[in-house]
């Protein structure tokens, strides 16, 4: 079993909507576990990238809500579990998150699961912070324990990272949008949390035009997010312009789910960026102290 | 002709997106933006004063993979430097 880093997190308004705990709350504590984990076992984060010249690009990202969705009033904290492992290849390193409500009536509670694998780039020039591909270091790897080495399974990979099929309900609308400095991290680089709070914002905005049917519309916003998963082919940067196209498939492999596509183009240079997707279902019952759900 | 800069690489240039620049071959016209904007040669090149390969290079549009220093430029040709990665 792989080394784990845990912390407790007390419960804030501002984690949360009306609906659930706000994807980019999690999305950024499992990035704090990263770091975390970094820092106990390897090297923190920043001497990983000034020092051993290695630093990492998102490739695909999946974030799971248990069911019953967490509301603010069911919890005190968040219990927050991180554990990461290195590819036998040293070219990729997967994080995995599991977040856990305590201080409620139903104490310990899940309340989802987060899972993404990186890209070991290394650091050509201290300025910019550019990269290429590369390899963890090996003094670095020495640190990983023999749990912690795994043998990626491509074929998984690929099925994770392939969009869902289903009946076509809404047609492609796509915005554009210019991206700001306050939606990207230290490279200047898009930070892949406000790239799936954008793909978030993409289909909320469905409610308010007139391309959707009312009834979907209203879903796009009335349903709480099951899930989403978003496949990153190349990074966008400050002020860079990007296309975002969504369209609606309902019910996809035999589920009763609505799905919400979404790719995000360079329209410059005829590109896709990102393809990901995000499933929304109906809230599950409230939970009581004899009746805890579990991860789907 | 036309060096358009982007993303990160407009920290370096002092957010000109665009530099005017008077030359023959891509090293030359490189050269003059350089010289007006320092940081930009560390960014864009290695030790040796070769393009690193951590940027794709479009000449009017087209992405030019195989475009090096000494390629010929004319007058109206607009050249865009996009990264590809960066550290984080």
């Amino acid at each position: 079993m792989p080394r784990a880093v845990t912390f407790d997190v007390p419960t804030d308004p501002t984690q949360f909507d009306p609906l659930q705990i706000r994807p980019r709350v999690l999305l950024g504590f499992s990035v704090s576990a990263l770091a975390r984990w970094f820092a106990a076992h390897v090297a923190s984060y920043p001497a990983l990238l000034s020092e051993h010249r290695t630093a990492f690009a998102f490739t695909v990202v999946q974030l799971d809500y248990a069911l019953p969705h967490l509301r603010f009033t069911d919890a005190d904290w968040l219990a927050v579990t991180g554990r990461l492992m290195v590819a036998d290849s040293a070219k990729y390193v997967r994080l995995t998150v599991d977040f856990h409500a305590r201080g409620g009536a139903t104490d310990p509670r899940p309340v989802a699961s987060f899972q993404t694998d990186l890209r070991v780039v290394t650091i050509v020039e201290d300025h910019g912070l550019t990269a290429l591909p590369g390899l963890f270091p090996e003094n670095l790897l020495a640190k990983f324990l023999p749990d912690e080495v795994y043998r990626p399974d491509r074929a998984a990979i690929a099925a994770t990272a392939t969009p869902p099929t289903g009946e076509q309900i809404l047609g492609e609308v796509s915005r554009d949008s210019t991206l700001c400095r306050s939606q990207c991290e230290v490279a200047d680089q898009w930070s892949f949390i406000e790239v799936i709070e954008a793909l978030t914002a993409a289909r909320e905005r469905l409610f308010l035009l007139d391309t959707a049917a009312p009834t979907l519309a209203k879903l796009a916003v009335r349903l709480p997010l099951r899930g989403v998963t978003a496949v990153f082919h190349r990074a966008m940067f400050v002020f860079d312009t990007v296309r975002i196209r969504t369209r609606a498939i309902a019910g996809p492999n035999g589920s009763d789910n609505l799905v919400f596509l979404h790719t995000v183009h360079d329209p410059s240079h005829e590109v896709d960026c990102v393809t990901a997707w995000e499933t929304l279902t109906e809230p599950a019952p409230e939970p009581t102290k004899s009746s805890v759900s579990t991860m789907a | 002709m036309i060096l358009r800069f982007s993303g990160l690489l407009l920290r370096m240039v002092d957010y000109e997106r665009t530099v005017d620049v008077e030359a023959t071959t891509l090293g030359d016209a490189l050269a003059v933006a350089e010289a007006r904007h320092p940081r930009l040669k560390m960014v864009l090149r290695d030790g040796h004063g070769q393009l690193r390969r951590t940027h794709r290079i479009f000449i009017n549009g087209e992405l030019a993979a195989t475009a090096g220093l000494s390629t010929p430029m004319h007058s109206s040709d607009e050249v865009e430097f996009l990264t590809a990665i960066a550290g984080g």
